[in-house]
């Protein structure tokens, strides 16, 4: 056997590795439903802010612990407890995604992904009005 | 009659777009004339192709000086400057503006294509025609996506000088109707991750990278055209190894700004974005040194077309990854689509058809081809399954044109010597294509989530259904997350290859193309062996590094620094002509040996111990609480918050680092300002603070601050006054401070607190002494004028406190003090994060060594044309 097939065939061994180590350790997205059928496994849930229910982080007792309530696409909410700082401007977030297990009616998520669409996306008209009276009040400053 | 927007600079926005036009049509033309004058080595041809290359290249110039000009005057009524820019922004981020959006990247990208392309064009002498082709066709391709027309439904392109009120997202919309919409519009203003200054130089620098890899591609291409297989090597080799310097050090600036300004807590943390820029590093490298073997040994030419090529697609590929919006929940800094991912794939798949039809030696088999990818378009238009026959269309032209250049290359086969340095040189190359394809493959989740979902995710539930397994399951799921782990995931398959990699650096130098004595290697490389082995058994034992894995990467990158610098002071002596290639590789070893050092044994000492107990093993207990004016034990520091303050959009958290020295006494050492950058549209930006020792940098960055409430201002942000009343000696408390009545002072300065001489005043003297022990004195005064009474009050802004002495009572001689608070007392506090980062240096300065390595190997090739640069002794 020569040298080149050797190397060729340690080089498909290990792409073959690459890929299944991939899709082996890659978590999945999945619903709270679908979380609850397997509470040991941890989960990506995607989801929004339930921002008419309470939100608690009182730092001067735990400051790793944040919870929240999370609806997610299906419509189904859980509490969520964080343990971690309360994200800056998490109120602000349109849309949430939570990597963790879920246990009953609590998700303990150790991650914390948000998006506020106003960084990247386009804007809505409503922002544009607020421009507006920013402008003034800079320009009041000037003079 | 069109309606009149007032105060609209609309000829700008047409000599813009006319310079994009220009640009296009430039380079189309020169495409064309390019290709003419190759295939008819006419020099007028020639003359015409250059011309439609200026036309070029003052088109991509008017584009940049256009959006210059309208960025800089605020020029709102274009939907990108009012995207990207707003008046209040400092002007030092403008140019961070510019390349925000996706246009303004894309425009970057052309500007330094067309800069390099001029270089060709004076450089590359007779190769000029064939490469300068590929160059032009690539730039047409590049200017038609700042087009912005529609053919039909096709949108093509999208143009920077879109006006705000015709762009899709408010054309309906009212206020754009009203005449003078102007007068009241600002921008929507600048990311506020971007206002840094980090992102003034990294997108030049990478951005200059990316187009680096143009070159070698053209070279390559070109070879194919003109059958000079390898005669392309030559020519092409500064410019690969001039992209690898530029593309590393963009990738690196990458990771100083994540490091120096996000909250990644670290500088690599294998994100999305900063692995798409990685990898077509990775097989650059890899590409350059296989040219070297072939330059060096005429051998391997096959892998280096392979490695060229994969590189230039993959820099599609990342942009397309980063640009497309795909990664969107994985990543920080995703981009969000804006319908260019469409242009971006067509323009990949005819750099991968193109140098396949080439490839094809004869005309028969050319219309076989053409015929096989057009009907694999045809069927995937009326079958939907585009997916499939777009990986197979890659594959299948990929696999075509490598083999048509193996044919047309075939040499007599020689079994390479184990002991030849181009053996493992070719063995390096492929450990680093290894790790690119196992990094491209895991941050392609996202991606291969939208191959797999509908058919494909069918197929293998179908699987699942007659071999029932996890794996099955998964992928015919469609949901691939980021694994749980991601950093670990990773490290577990890149340190290995970090391990062979630093290893065989080490080793490269002293090796011989064809054959190496293994006796005289063997005295050239036992020296840096041994001292290796010391230096990592005296660092594991210090730094506590008992993982197997770990101690024998640190070997590898302790190795290739030492045995590069002993090549260098030994073997070359110092020589700096030569030079390049060691240094490139001392600084590559230092940076491995700085990764590991400072990943690997970083110590976050904000460590939580708090009661409360979440009954998990959660990992993340990092974040400490800190009130104002309290000192908490971190590590060796004692830490303390010594309160905000606030500069334009910044709150800036002063925190104070105290030390014991060795007499025991505290001393402050440093004080840190990490900061949060307010920005009430895009929300706020916490940005870290770092104090940079020689041996470790001390990194300090606020999670959570509570911010202050407008609503608290009503009262000028006091809290309600609390009375005392004290006698000489007696001492309260107040949130953050003792207060002690030392005494009456009658003969208070009377003209300095603009009193009249026969005014009665009195003044308290107050010590107020706080937690960290300073001492401040203040005097209100009691004030008798006639038949009236006043105080004068004073007011201790540091901490935040209001003090009046408004009555005295003479019969039971005590004091009537009244106190005040600031609101923000009582609930000052941040959560902060606080990390060290040991030997970071190395990693740094091993950036630097590998950039002035790299383009002192460039330099070297320029100067020295002829085959004198091989470095075979």
């Amino acid at each position: 056997m020569k040298k080149t097939h050797i190397i060729g065939i340690v080089l498909i061994a290990l792409s073959i590795g690459a890929i299944l180590s991939t899709f082996s350790e890659s978590s999945t997205y999945a619903s709270f439903n679908e979380a609850l059928e397997e509470p040991e496994r941890e989960f990506h849930v995607v989801g929004k802010l339930n921002k008419k229910k309470e939100m608690i982080y009182s730092p001067e007792k735990n400051a790793n612990l944040f919870s929240f309530y999370l609806t997610d696409r299906e419509g189904t909410e859980k509490k969520v407890l964080f343990n971690g700082a309360k994200p800056q401007d998490f109120e602000r977030s349109e849309q949430v995604v939570i990597v963790g297990e879920i246990e009953g009616e609590i998700f303990n998520a150790n991650k914390i992904l948000m998006k506020c669409p106003s960084k990247y996306n386009d804007g809505k008209m409503e922002e544009s009005s607020y421009d507006a009276k920013s402008k003034i009040s800079l320009n009041n400053q000037i003079n | 009659m069109e309606k009149v927007f007032v105060g609209e600079e609309l000829l700008w926005g047409f000599l813009g777009n006319l310079s994009v036009i220009a640009a296009f049509i430039g380079a189309l033309f020169s495409a064309i004339s390019y290709y003419y004058a190759q295939k008819e080595n006419d020099l007028s041809w020639k003359k015409l192709a250059r011309i439609g290359f200026n036309i070029h290249s003052i088109g991509v110039l008017g584009i940049i000086a256009v959006l210059f000009y309208l960025l800089f005057n605020h020029r709102f009524e274009y939907h990108y400057v009012w995207q990207h820019s707003n008046i209040a922004m400092p002007m030092q981020y403008i140019l961070s503006c510019f390349w925000e959006g996706q246009e303004g990247s894309f425009l970057l990208w052309t500007f330094w294509n067309m800069v390099l392309g001029n270089i060709l064009i004076r450089t590359s002498k007779n190769w000029e025609f064939s490469t300068m082709a590929i160059v032009a066709l690539v730039q047409m391709f590049l200017s038609s996506m700042l087009l912005g027309i529609y053919i039909g439904e096709v949108h093509i392109g999208s143009s920077p000088f879109l006006l705000l009120r015709e762009h899709p997202d408010f054309i309906n919309l009212p206020f754009v109707q009203s005449a003078t919409y102007l007068e009241k519009l600002d921008g929507r203003g600048l990311n506020p991750l971007l206002q840094n200054y980090w992102m003034t130089i990294h997108p030049p620098t990478l951005f200059l990278g990316f187009a680096s890899t143009l070159f070698p591609f053209a070279y390559a291409v070109a070879g194919i055209w003109q059958k000079k297989y390898s005669e392309w090597i030559n020519p092409a080799l500064k410019w690969t190894f001039f992209g690898i310097s530029i593309l590393g050090t963009g990738v690196l600036m990458g990771g100083a700004w994540a490091y120096e300004s996000l909250s990644f807590g670290g500088f690599w943390a294998w994100d999305p974005v900063e692995n798409a820029s990685l990898v077509p590093w990775l097989t650059f490298v890899a590409g350059g040194h296989v040219m070297l073997i072939n330059k060096n040994k005429g051998q391997s030419i096959t892998t280096a077309f392979f490695l060229i090529f994969i590189t230039f697609i993959l820099i599609l590929y990342s942009t397309f990854l980063t640009r497309s919006g795909i990664l969107g929940d994985t990543s920080v800094h995703a981009f969000t689509d804006l319908g260019m991912s469409g242009q971006l794939l067509v323009y990949l798949l005819f750099f991968i058809w193109l140098p396949s039809v080439i490839s094809i030696p004869k005309g028969n088999f050319k219309i076989i081809y053409l015929t096989f990818s057009f009907s694999l378009f045809i069927f995937s238009l009326f079958t939907g399954f585009y997916k499939l026959t777009t990986i197979l269309f890659i594959a299948f032209s990929l696999g075509l044109m490598l083999s048509n250049i193996a044919k047309a290359t075939k040499t007599k086969e020689e079994e390479e010597n184990l002991s030849s340095r181009e053996f493992w040189m070719f063995v390096a190359a492929l450990v680093l294509l290894i790790s690119a394809f196992q990094i491209t493959f895991s941050t392609s989740t996202p991606v291969i989530n939208k191959f797999l979902s509908g058919n494909v995710a069918d197929f293998f539930g179908w699987l699942n259904g007659l071999v029932p397994n996890s794996l099955f399951e998964k992928l015919s799921d469609a949901k691939l997350a980021t694994p749980k782990d991601v950093i670990g995931h990773y490290n577990a398959w890149q340190i290995p290859f970090a391990i062979i990699t630093g290893f065989l650096i080490g080793i490269g130098h002293f090796l011989k193309y064809k054959k190496t004595n293994t006796s005289e290697l063997i005295k050239n490389i036992w020296l840096s062996i041994v001292l290796s082995i010391l230096l990592t058994l005296v660092l594991s034992i210090t730094l506590e590094i008992d993982n197997k894995l770990l101690i024998l990467f640190l070997f590898a990158s302790l190795f290739a620094t030492i045995a590069n610098i002993d090549y260098l002071l030994r073997i070359l002596k110092g020589k700096f002509k030569k030079a390049g290639s060691s240094i490139a590789h001392i600084g590559f070893g230092m940076v491995l040996l700085g990764s590991l050092i400072s990943a690997g044994k970083k110590e976050i000492i904000s460590q939580n111990n708090s009661k409360f107990d979440l009954g998990k093993d959660f990992p993340n207990k990092e974040n400490i609480l800190l009130s104002r004016k309290d000192t908490v034990k971190m590590g060796d520091y004692l830490v303390s918050y010594r309160g905000d303050s606030t500069s334009g959009i910044n709150i800036y958290y002063n925190v104070d680092y105290f030390q014991k020295d060795e007499n025991g006494s505290i001393k402050k050492q440093f004080t840190l300002h990490p900061f949060i950058q307010t920005n009430p549209r895009m929300g706020n930006v916490a940005e870290p603070a770092t104090k940079h020792y020689l041996n470790k940098d001390v990194f300090t960055h606020i999670t959570y601050a509570k911010m202050e409430d407008p609503k608290e201002k009503k009262n000028g942000g006091w809290e309600e006054a609390q009375d005392y009343e004290l006698s000489i000696g007696d001492t309260v408390f107040t949130t953050n401070a003792m207060v002690i009545l030392g005494g009456i002072n009658r003969n208070v300065n009377k003209s300095k607190n603009n009193l009249q001489v026969t005014d009665i005043a009195i003044s308290a003297q107050l010590n107020v002494l706080s937690m960290s022990s300073d001492k401040d004195i203040v005097e209100p005064i009691y004030v008798i004028r006639g038949l009236t009474s006043f105080t004068i009050d004073t007011t201790l802004q540091a901490k935040g406190l209001q003090f009046s002495l408004w009555k005295i009572d003479p019969e039971k001689e005590s004091f009537h003090i009244r106190i005040r608070e600031k609101a923000s007392n009582a609930g000052d506090f941040i959560i902060m994060k606080a990390i060290i980062f040991p030997g970071i240096n190395i990693l740094w300065i091993g950036s630097i060594l590998m950039a002035i390595g790299t383009i002192l190997a460039v330099w070297s090739r320029i100067k020295l044309p002829t085959n004198a640069t091989a470095s075979t002794r």
